[in-house]
Parts: structure tokens; sequence; C-alpha cells
């Protein structure tokens, strides 16, 4: 469904950001995008949706280049940015506006999200904060059942209850042919959400693995004592978190310090894990 | 689904401004409605006699000070960045979008702001009379102004007029498209420049390098009476049109958010 071929990009009088960047993903994923401050993760979503243009290279999205631009493609990807303006409309002004340009949208699931995060439909949406405008915009975008939905730091500015709903939210609402991607620093907000983990670092994809691979492959586990094969640990209040090739049993993938594993030179391989 | 203009999708997205911008815009004809009026009060009210013709600097002067900068302004998604994300993904055609600005922003004036000065200038006579039943007012009439042109120099050029109008809206809406922070007064300086490089161009080669001494004619004088004159102008200001709608149509298509 998205696929990239050499893709570069670099902003005007900038160092180039992506360089012959190159991936192949499926339909019916939840796609975790990680990387470091700066690494490119909201240009690359930037430019999946063809609000960029790439300097080199195809990006294609269920066969439309979306520089295009075309509706047909602008109707099946909805795109929930960091930051926003909302109109200043009520809700129902907005869902009236523009939920008929989504030929899937969903108004009784958008109402059954916008009561479950308790948002008030009679407010205006500019006098929400900015928590209840990103809730309104999360419901919106999986109301809409667009097959590719992008989501850019989406728990920032959610409270702690609305950041568990919006977890049940993704994983209750999608249908088979539909996609996320969700950039996130916060990834312990989304670690129980995603299918699959990409890590992009000096405009390159680093690493591209499923969660269930990770979590039959290896363990990851606190300790009071470093055992043998630790590919990479931490410190931690109650010992060692630590990442070790699997004992043959299914371990809950902490992304977090598989994420500082990678950055701290870990090399991982379909075969077997192994430290530099 | 035809991706460059689907009657359809146009409705929609006609739809989706009314929904979006419906209040603010019976705010601004209100507003609008309002200070036409008081204006026209004033000049009512300090004159004893107005003939039909007196309205029309009115009516030139208040329309073009609505309407020009209105479609200085158009595409107002573009000047924010995150208002430009969600217009660029929103599921129209460029096509679409292009031409519900030209409507709105072009179109649209010619017929609402002339209705409102209508409106305005009826109501003030009407209460002038009302406070002074002495005063002798002929009420504004566009028609009635037309017939009064008897020149017929300036009825040919009538077309010309309402084409230079519109290209000055153009030129102004195209400026919308480019420029993001205060696009008035950036197309405007950007006006003044061009401006000021013919006017060079025509000092240079007819005052200073004298190149047409000797009774040799210019090429722009070549045009042998008025009605030719004229036709060569309209037939130059819908070029110009024409190429500043494609100009303005081109930069929203190549728009992006960096």
């Amino acid at each position: 469904m998205i696929t990239i071929n050499n893709l570069s990009f670099a902003y005007k009088k900038q160092k180039p950001l992506f360089n012959e960047l190159s991936l192949n993903e499926r339909t019916g994923q939840i796609i975790g995008l990680l990387g470091k401050n700066g690494a490119g993760k909201t240009t690359l979503l930037q430019l999946i949706s063809g609000l960029l243009t790439p300097k080199s290279g195809q990006i294609d999205i269920n066969g439309l280049n979306p520089i295009n631009h075309a509706p047909v493609l602008l109707e099946q990807i909805y795109f929930v940015p960091e930051e926003f303006i909302m109109p200043s409309v009520k809700m129902h002004s907005y869902v009236n506006g523009y939920a008929s340009f989504y030929p899937r949208f969903d108004k009784a699931l958008f109402n059954e999200l916008i009561k479950q995060f308790e948002l008030d439909e009679n407010k205006n949406l500019s006098k929400m904060s900015h928590g209840q405008k990103k809730k309104f915009r999360i419901a919106f975008a999986l109301a809409s059942k667009c097959q590719l939905i992008v989501l850019d730091e989406p728990t920032n500015g959610l409270d702690i209850p609305s950041k568990a709903i919006f977890r049940q939210m993704v994983a209750g609402a999608l249908e088979d042919d539909q996609t996320v991607i969700i950039s996130t620093h916060q990834v312990k907000d989304v670690e129980t959400l995603i299918d699959k983990i990409l890590l992009i670092d000096n405009g390159q994809i680093i690493f591209d693995e499923s969660i269930i691979n990770l979590s039959e492959r290896y363990n990851f586990k606190i300790v009071s004592h470093l055992p043998e094969h630790t590919l990479y640990s931490e410190l931690n209040p109650m010992g060692y978190k630590v990442l070790t090739p699997s004992d043959g049993e299914t371990s809950e993938v902490d992304i977090e310090l598989l994420f500082n594993a990678i950055n701290d030179g870990v090399k991982f391989n379909n075969e077997k894990p192994n430290h530099e | 689904m035809n991706n460059i203009f689907n009657i359809n999708r146009f409705g929609k997205l006609i739809k989706q401004q009314y929904q979006l911008s419906g209040k603010n815009l019976v705010l601004a004809l209100s507003s609008i409605f309002i200070v036409y009026t008081a204006i026209l009060l004033l000049f009512t009210f300090n004159n004893s006699s107005i003939e039909t013709l007196e309205w029309l600097p009115f009516f030139i002067i208040l329309n073009t000070v609505i309407a020009l900068p209105f479609a200085a302004y158009a595409f107002p998604a573009f000047r924010t960045k995150e208002k430009t994300f969600d217009y660029l993904l929103l599921p129209c055609s460029v096509a679409e979008k292009f031409t519900l600005n030209i409507i709105i922003r072009i179109l649209a004036p010619w017929i609402v702001l002339p209705t409102i000065f209508y409106i305005s200038s009826h109501l003030a006579s009407e209460l002038a009379q009302w406070h002074n039943p002495a005063l002798k007012i002929e009420s504004f009439s566009l028609s009635t102004i037309l017939g009064q042109i008897n020149h017929d120099d300036l009825r040919i050029a009538i077309p010309s007029i309402i084409l230079s109008a519109l290209i000055h809206q153009s030129v102004l809406f195209a400026g919308a498209t480019v420029f993001k922070k205060q696009p008035l007064i950036k197309t405007l300086v950007a006006i003044g420049i061009v401006a000021s490089v013919i006017i060079f161009y025509f000092y240079i080669i007819i005052e200073w390098a004298d190149i047409y001494q000797n009774g040799k004619m210019p090429w722009f004088a070549i045009i042998e009476n008025k009605e030719s004159a004229i036709h060569c102008l309209l037939g130059l200001e819908i070029v110009l049109l024409t190429t500043t709608w494609a100009y303005a149509f081109f930069k929203v298509k190549e728009k992006e958010i960096a």
C-alpha cells in the first residue's frame, strides 16, 4: 500500500534529510514511526501525504502519487498533525462540512468516540483545550475510516485516562484495510498498540520489524542481576532493564529499551541477535 | 470519479465553506451594509439636492475599497501553516478550490457589493427625505447612470473598464497565493516595482534615448483610431487576466507547507 523508492529530500538551504530512503508497507497495520528529534519523522509523514515534494524518488500510496493531490487519494488519507488550528464552529458544523468528503465516514462511530472521550458537542471547537481538540481530531480521523490514518504525536496533550481510551479506540475502531502510522516520542503511550516499529535515523530507515517477531526473538525484562547474553541493559530502581535473546517464551516488547539499544549500537537481524 | 473537476465534490466544498464561514460572512455583509449606509447618510444629509450621477463616485470608491482588499486576502488558509495543512489535504481538486475562490473573492463582489450599495443608498435617500421632505434626491440607479453616459468613446470602453477592474482584483488575488503574510501590501509593492520598471523603460526609449526622433513612430503608435485602440486594449486585458489567473492557479497547485 505504501511504497517509497529512493526518496531524497532536503529543506531549502539545509543539508539533505533523506537520502535514497526506501520503504514498503502493506495494508492493515499500526506502524510506530520512531526517531530522535530532528530525524525527519514529521517530514516523512508530510511527504507520504503529499504536503511536501521529494527532491527525487517515488512515493506511491495505493498506486497513486500523493504529490498530485488527487481527490481520490486525499479521501483515503486523514492526517492529524501535532499542531493545528480549529475553526470557530461547533462540532456538528465541522462534521457537516467535512464528513461528506470521506465516503466511509461513520457518524455512529464518531458519536461513540466523542462520548468515550467525554467531549462536549455544543462547545465551540476553537475554545476547546489543546487536548480536547486533539481528541476531537483523533475521533474524526478514526470515524473517517480512511485507508491511511496518519497521527503525528497523537498523545501529546492528552490526559492519562484519555491515553488509555485512545489506545482502546485505535485498536477497536480499525478495519482490515486500514493502516495507521503513529509518530511519537512517547513510546509508552503506544507500546501495546502498534504492530510494527519503523526507526528512522540519518535519513534512513534503520529498523523495520514487527512487534510479534521482536517478542518471539527477544526478552525484555527487569532483573536484579545482569544475566548472561545481555544485549543491552539500563539501570532501573528495581535493578536492571535488560534486553536478551529469547529463551523460548514470548515477551512484551519494551519499545523504549529497544530504541535505546538500537541507538547504543545493538544490531538486530532475523537470525540471531548479537552485540557489537 | 473525475479528479480534475467534479460538480458533486464542488457542491460539498461550497457546503463546507458555508458550514465553516457562514456566520462570518453574514457578519461581514452586515458590517459593509452599516458602513455604506452611514457614509451615504452623511452624504444625503449634507446635500439639499442629489442627482443620480452624483452617487457614482461613492459607488466606485466604496466598492473598490471593499473589493480589492477582499481579493487580496483570498485563500485565507494560506496565511498560517496549520490551516494550509488542512486545506491541502481537503479531498478536493485544485481546480475546485481555485474556482470557488475565484467565485467568492472576485466574481461575487460584482453582484453583492452593488446590491448592498443599492439598498444602502435607497435607505439613505428615504431616511434623508423623511427627515427633511424639502430635499430633492434622485435615487441611485445604475441603469439610469449608464443611460446618461452619452459619450460614445466611454460606452465602447465600458467592457475594457470592467476588465481592468477584474485585472486589479485578479493581480491582488494572485498575490494572495504567493505571499503568506500581508499579501495586500506585498502585492502592491511588487506591482509598484513592475510599474516603475515599465515607466523607466518608456522614459529611457522616448525621452533619454530619443529613438523616435525625426517623425519615426513608436511601435505602440500603429493603432489608427480610438476604436482599434480600445479593441487592442481589450485583447491585452483578456491576455493579462488569463495569465494572472493561470499564474495564481499554478501557485495553488504547487503549494506546499514548507
